[in-house]
C-alpha cells in the first residue's frame, strides 16, 4: 500500500524528518512518501498561514491521487485544506486533528490537546464543536514553543510533561493529544515523563501516527469519504492556479 | 499481534462468519481468533439480550488478555459489556458502534443506520447521543429480518438496499451503517444495488470489518483506552459470576 503525506510547507529541514517518522509509524508493505509545498508558508501558526498554504495543499493531494496513492495525509493539525481536498479526490484523506479527536473520544472520559502556541487554542474547540466532541474537550494548552523549534526535542518534551500534569490535574484531563504533528514521536518519552509524576494512567496520542494507521485501515477496507458529501466542485474559470 | 472477536451470543455460526469475511482483510502479521459465549442469549435484538450477554461477554474479554491477545472487539452494534470489559483489563476493546459512528462523522455530513428490527431505534440515538452525534445520525431504519435468518444472504442485501435508498432519498444520509455485525462482508453488495438505483457517492460502512482494522491499529500503536476514565473495579464479593 502507499502512502502519501503532505507535509503544508515549504521548510526543507521537516521533508526528512517527516519521512522518517511516518515510515516508522507504518506497517512492513507500507511505502510512505512525503512531499513539501512548492508555494506557501514556513510553518503553520495562524490562520493566514492556513490560508496561503491550503491551494497548494489541495493541488499536492491530488497529484497524490494520479501518482496511485491509496490515501493522503495532511500533516498538521489545523487540518488545513482537508474538506476541499476531498471534493478533488476519491481516496481517503486524512486530518490528524479530526481523526485524533474522534480516537480519543472512544478511549477515554475527557482529553486535553497540548499545542504549541497561544494563539492556536481556538482551532482546536472549533475542530472539537465540529466533530461533535466538544464536550469530551478538556482543555487546550500550549507549550510556548514555535514550530521551527521543536527540533529540540528535550526542550519540547519537558515542556510537553509539564503541560501534561497541568491538564490532567487542573482540567481533569484522562488522555492527552498532541495539537501539532511536529510533535511526531514523541508520545512514548511523555509517557514515560508523566509516570515519573506519578500519572500512569493516562494515554498520549500521537496524530501523526494514528493518522498512518487509520489510512492503512480505511485503505484495507476500501472505506473513503462521502462524494455525497464532497462531490467534485462545479467546473468554472479560475486565473492564478 | 492477536485480535480476537467475542461473538456475545451462545451460537457458535456467527464465528465462523467472522473468520471467514476478517480473514481475507487481515494484516500479514496478524493472528485471529473468534470465540462466542457459554452462557447469554442466541443472539442480540433488544436491551434486554444485550444485558444478559454483557457479564459473560466481560468473562471473556478478561480471559483474551490472560491469553496474551493484544485487542478485543464485542462484535455486536449494542457494544455489549464494552465499558464494563475496559474498566477489567488495560487491552483495547472495541465497540463497533461507538467505532463505526466516530468514523462516519469523519466521512459525511450524515450517517443512517440500518438495523434488524424496528426496536432497534431506541438504542442506535441513545449511541449517538451518548458520542455527541446525535445530529449526524440522520435516520435509523431496520431490514425487519432477525439476525439468525442473515444467513439468507440475497434477501438480506435486497433489504438493505432497499432500506439504504431511502436513507439517502428520503432521510438525507450520506453515509450508510450496518445496525448488525451479522451483515458482515454485505457492504460491497449493497454498494453495487445503490449504483443500480442512481446512487454512487455514498459510502456503506461494515462494522465488524471496520472495528477489526481500528482494533489492529490501536494493538499497533499500543493505545488503548485512558485507565482513568475505565479503573479496575472496586474489589467486593459478588455471587453467582
Amino acid at each position: 500500500m502507499r502512502i502519501r503525506v503532505v507535509i503544508p510547507s515549504i521548510t526543507e529541514e521537516f521533508e526528512a524528518l517527516g519521512l522518517e517518522q511516518y515510515s516508522a509509524g507504518a506497517r512492513p508493505g507500507t511505502a510512505i512518501s512525503v512531499t513539501l509545498l512548492d508555494k506557501g508558508p514556513a510553518s503553520i501558526e495562524s490562520r493566514y498561514d492556513e490560508v496561503v498554504a491550503v491551494p497548494d495543499i489541495v493541488r499536492k493531494v491530488v497529484q497524490a491521487e494520479d501518482d496511485g496513492a491509496d490515501a493522503v495525509i495532511i500533516d498538521c493539525m489545523a487540518d488545513p485544506g482537508l474538506q476541499a481536498a476531498r471534493e478533488m479526490v476519491s481516496i481517503p484523506v486524512i486530518g490528524p486533528a479530526e481523526t485524533a479527536m474522534c480516537v480519543a473520544s472512544m478511549l477515554a472520559h475527557r482529553f486535553s490537546v497540548l499545542t504549541v502556541l497561544d494563539r492556536a487554542v481556538p482551532m482546536f474547540h472549533e475542530h472539537a464543536h465540529r466533530m461533535g466532541v466538544a464536550e469530551r474537550l478538556a482543555s487546550v494548552r500550549a507549550v510556548n514553543i514555535p514550530v521551527l523549534e521543536l527540533g529540540d526535542t528535550e526542550r519540547v518534551v519537558k515542556a510537553l510533561v509539564e503541560q501534561s500534569v497541568k491538564a490532567v490535574r487542573e482540567d481533569g484531563a484522562h488522555l492527552i493529544v498532541f495539537g501539532c504533528t511536529g510533535m511526531i514521536g514523541l508520545a512514548g518519552e511523555v509517557e514515560k515523563g508523566l509516570v515519573v509524576q506519578g500519572i500512569a494512567d493516562v494515554p498520549v496520542i500521537d496524530p501523526g501516527v494514528l493518522a498512518v494507521k487509520v489510512a492503512e485501515a480505511l485503505a484495507d477496507i476500501g472505506l473513503s469519504h462521502s462524494k455525497r458529501t464532497y462531490p467534485h466542485p462545479p467546473e468554472k474559470e479560475i486565473a492564478g492556479y | 499481534m492477536k485480535i480476537r472477536v467475542i461473538e456475545p451470543v451462545i451460537s457458535k455460526t456467527l464465528e465462523g462468519t467472522s473468520l471467514e469475511e476478517l480473514s481475507p482483510i487481515a494484516r500479514p502479521d496478524t493472528e485471529l481468533s473468534a470465540v462466542s459465549l457459554d452462557a447469554g442469549p442466541a443472539s442480540i435484538e433488544s436491551t434486554y439480550e444485550a444485558a444478559l450477554a454483557a457479564p459473560h461477554v466481560v468473562a471473556k474479554i478478561v480471559q483474551a488478555e490472560k491469553d496474551g491477545v493484544d485487542a478485543v472487539i464485542s462484535n455486536c452494534m449494542d457494544d455489549p459489556g464494552v465499558e464494563a470489559g475496559r474498566e477489567m483489563v488495560s487491552i483495547p476493546v472495541i465497540g463497533p458502534a461507538e467505532t463505526s459512528m466516530h468514523i462516519a462523522t469523519m466521512l459525511g455530513h450524515r450517517f443512517s443506520i440500518i438495523g434488524v428490527l424496528e426496536a432497534d431505534e431506541r438504542p442506535f440515538h441513545d449511541h449517538a447521543r451518548k458520542a455527541g452525534l446525535e445530529d449526524r445520525l440522520a435516520s435509523v431504519r431496520a431490514i425487519n429480518i432477525p439476525v439468525l435468518e442473515l444467513a439468507d444472504r440475497s434477501r438480506a442485501v435486497r433489504a438493505l438496499v432497499e432500506q439504504a435508498v431511502r436513507a439517502v432519498r428520503e432521510d438525507g444520509a450520506h453515509v450508510i451503517i450496518f445496525g448488525c455485525t451479522g451483515m458482515a462482508g454485505m457492504a460491497r453488495e449493497v454498494e453495487e444495488g445503490l449504483k443500480r438505483a442512481g446512487i454512487t457517492d455514498v459510502p456503506v460502512i461494515d462494522p465488524a470489518k471496520l472495528a477489526f482494522k481500528i482494533a489492529e491499529a490501536l494493538a499497533d500503536m499500543g493505545l488503548s483506552h485512558s485507565k482513568r476514565t475505565y479503573p479496575k473495579p472496586p474489589e467486593k464479593e459478588i455471587v453467582g459470576y
